[in-house]
């Protein structure tokens, strides 16, 4: 469509220069216009109604501001939660410890450690909300403990602060040039539907290569995390995403069933393109076709959910018509071929089955008022739990070192560096490259301190009034957060915002001391980097321990799909396999040699765990004795042994138990007095095993080549 | 009506009450709007939310302060 605009008009130089400028340009410049109101609104808020801190309500809207109106709704919800539960906490620990320094600190360091594990355990907006609980404790606790008689009063007027902060930031998010999360979402699915159908049928017609397949599952993988962030910011926008929230949820799950199938299909046929099985690719092929062309509508790709719709309802007329077609392609195949191609039949029903999941899913996103076709499972984030509790004893121990320095020296400044700190510990510990996060804050803060100082050492005297406040305080506010807006530069800009305004102090009292706001904002860039230091010398990130860690863990999905109750199991299983591999890989382009293998690692999991899943509902019919379902049992076991810890000695005694479990079902199916449902389930069985066993295969073979990789190596 | 409450000892202006109980009302009133799919047909559905709540916490507050 872009395309034809521009072909239309015959543009000018300098219309295409305003056209670049409107795309790339306009949208931050909206996003500092939008902040920068709410933030001047905010700090008008304050001095009329004459609370003590109005540049908390100021750097409140700097901190939440985001360029969608959902995301500053949600970001302001854990704000006003997390403040709220850390000031229960700092009135509780004052009323309890205010009497001791030592012990008051402790405890607030204690509770700050268990607030930051809190922020590396979740998250998205809910691991600010765990900072924030912390970091109010400092900010409250400190001011508090030296005055316990205006406890209340600090506390209020932070509250009030925050309050008047958010109200000021949701209302010009939402009021002022609104740009909707929601319709960068419907942007989203919309082309993630798409890609998915173009994918689809490319990877049928087998047009695909290797890393091409790898670089499209990764992009896949990101998007369903990218669309739980936003599907999860945008219940906060408004009414409409809520009504349409477990669809949307429910139309991710799907997604993910349906690549896992269509990878399962595409590697079983390329393992028979491998081994040349000419007969069972040339019996698939009609199949491919059919399916290919019912998910085109009018010759192309849905567009819109409407669409989907209707093709959501081509596939399901599909599906019998394909499962009795695939029926009698097996026939065809020569006998010692049939064994592969009814897998590969198997694979097929199963993926077009998600697929029309997955169709109508979308299609049901088009309808307001309807309802989820099913229930929708909830996305299950698989984060590490002894690397969160490691991060909160990180940040104990950096809090620790300060705080020993700030009372031995009795330095005024200490709480502004214990402050800082807190806040640096649980903002980057989740960070994949906390060390370079922490210094692109670090540069915004001493860029901050250096404009402060000008700001306030030769503008401040002259000022004479709230317009001219304003006036003075504009330029620096457009330039952070110009920085902000900048995909590179956004830690400078953030620094900068905080720093300068924290210490250019426009309050109701304003104060012209300039030496005291220099040593202060001189101890926040000293706490941040103690945070930097602590980042780099205790547990450094990216350390092989968490990453060898997190790679048992994807493999250990397998031994959890063979163990793991029934219920939601597919989908917990493919969030948890995607939320571990996006761990492991943070950054989707460049992933490098070692990320290509751990996708590779991913893809099998979910190939085998799939295969897992499809025994264990055949299992659940009937027809199967106690005898074997143990044997099963067994063979589950050494399965996952052998895939979590590859070794021969392990892949030896999965391939026994599978053989025994082989043999078992070939004696039952002699067995004469069988029904059609009880061969059709054992049969079944027996395919899922097959396809396990040559999962093995590839398993033994990879085994093989790293192991001599790493006798080359050593 | 009474310009402040006895709350627990305590006297809270009566705006509170009226506040809260305003945004609980377009709570429900939003969520009731929202499945009716009325936010499709409305230009500016945030300007929309805001000025319903102004009228109904306006009009309580005109309870009091008349």
């Amino acid at each position: 469509m872009s395309t034809d605009a521009v072909q239309a008009q015959t543009p000018t130089a300098a219309a295409t220069a305003w056209r670049d400028w409107l795309r790339d340009e306009a949208p931050a410049w909206i996003f500092v216009f939008k902040t920068v109101t709410a933030a001047f609104l905010a700090l008008w808020i304050g001095f009329r109604f004459g609370i003590d801190n109005a540049r908390s309500a100021m750097l409140t809207v700097l901190i939440v501001a985001q360029p969608q109106s959902g995301l500053v709704v949600a970001k302001s919800f854990y704000r006003v939660i997390g403040t709220l539960v850390g000031l229960v906490v700092t009135v509780l620990l004052l009323h309890f410890l205010a009497q001791s320094r030592e012990l008051f600190v402790g405890a607030v360091a204690l509770w700050i450690g268990l607030c930051v594990a809190g922020a590396a355990y979740f998250r998205g907006f809910r691991s600010y909300g765990f900072l924030l609980a912390g970091y109010t404790t400092c900010l409250i606790g400190f001011p508090a403990a030296q005055h316990p008689e205006a406890t209340y009063a600090i506390a209020l007027s932070r509250a009030s602060a925050v309050l008047i902060g958010i109200f000021c930031a949701g209302l010009v998010a939402q009021i002022v040039l609104p740009q909707r999360l929601s319709d960068a979402m419907v942007k989203t699915v919309r082309g993630r539907f798409h890609d998915f159908v173009v994918f689809v049928r490319r990877a049928l017609g087998g047009e695909l290569k290797r890393d091409e397949l790898q670089r499209i599952h990764h992009r896949f993988i990101a998007d369903i995390l990218v669309l739980e962030t936003q599907r999860d910011a945008s219940y906060f926008e408004n009414p409409e995403v809520r009504v349409r929230d477990e669809r949307l949820r429910l139309f991710n799950a799907e997604f993910m069933a349906a690549s896992t199938g269509m990878h399962a299909l595409h590697q079983w046929m390329e393992r028979m393109r491998r081994e040349q099985r000419r007969h069972i690719v040339e019996a698939m092929a009609p199949l491919y076709r059919e399916l290919s062309a019912a998910l085109l509508r009018h010759g192309r790709p849905p567009a819109t959910a409407l669409e989907a719709h209707s093709v959501a309802l081509q596939l399901g007329r599909l599906r019998p018509r394909l499962a009795h077609d695939a029926h009698a392609a097996i026939e065809q195949v020569p006998e010692a071929d049939r064994l592969d191609c009814a897998c590969a039949v198997d694979l097929l029903l199963r993926f077009s089955a998600a697929l029309h999941d997955y169709t109508e899913a979308y299609g049901a996103l088009a309808n307001p008022g309807q309802r989820a076709p099913r229930s929708a499972p909830a996305f299950v984030p698989h984060t590490d739990p002894l690397a969160a509790a490691l991060y909160g004893v990180r940040a104990v121990l950096a809090l620790l070192a300060v705080t020993v320095f700030w009372i031995a020296t009795a330095w005024p400044n200490g709480t502004s560096a214990v402050l800082v700190t807190a806040v640096g510990c649980a903002l980057f510990a989740q960070s994949p490259a906390p060390g370079f996060a922490v210094r692109q804050m670090g540069l915004g803060y001493v860029l901050g301190l250096f404009t402060m100082m000008a700001w306030s050492l030769a503008i401040l005297p002259r000022l004479d009034g709230f317009p001219m406040l304003v006036l003075s305080l504009l330029p620096f506010l457009m330039l952070s957060n110009r920085l902000v807006a900048h995909p590179r530069y956004a830690g400078i800009g953030a620094g900068m915002n905080l720093l300068f305004i924290s210490e250019a102090a426009p309050d109701n009292v304003i104060a012209v001391n300039p030496v005291a706001s220099i040593n202060d904002g001189m101890a926040q860039i000293l706490g941040l980097a103690v945070a930097g230091i602590s980042f780099s010398i205790l547990l450094p990130a990216g350390t092989t321990l968490f990453r060898r860690r997190n790679i048992r863990r994807l493999k250990r999905q397998v031994a959890y799909a063979c163990t793991a109750p029934m219920a939601g199991l597919r989908h917990k299983l493919e969030s948890r396999t995607r939320d571990l591999l996006i761990q492991l890989l943070p950054a989707p382009a460049g992933a490098g040699a070692e990320g290509e293998r751990l996708l590779e690692t991913a893809l099998v999991v979910l190939e085998v765990a799939d295969a897992v899943i499809a025994l264990r509902e055949a299992l659940q019919r009937e027809g199967v004795d106690a005898l074997t379902r143990r044997l099963l049992r067994g063979f589950g076991s050494a399965l996952a042994r052998a895939h979590e810890m590859p070794s021969p000695a392990h892949q030896t005694a999965a391939r026994d138990a599978l053989r025994r479990a082989d043999e078992r079902l070939q004696h039952l199916l002699l067995d004469p007095g069988l029904n059609a449902r009880e061969t059709a389930t054992l049969r079944e069985i027996q395919r899922c095993l097959y396809r396990l066993g040559r999962a093995l295969d590839d398993l033994e073979t990879d085994t093989a080549m790293t192991s001599d990789g790493e006798a080359h190596a050593a | 009506m009474p310009r402040e409450l006895d709350f627990l000892g305590m006297y809270v202006p009566t705006l509170l009450p009226i506040f809260l109980g305003a945004a609980g009302l377009q709570w429900l009133l939003d969520s009731l709007l929202g499945r009716l799919g009325l936010f499709n047909r409305i230009w500016h559905p945030a300007l929309f939310r805001l000025s319903l709540f102004v009228c109904l916490f306006g009009g309580a507050a005109l309870l009091v302060y008349r």
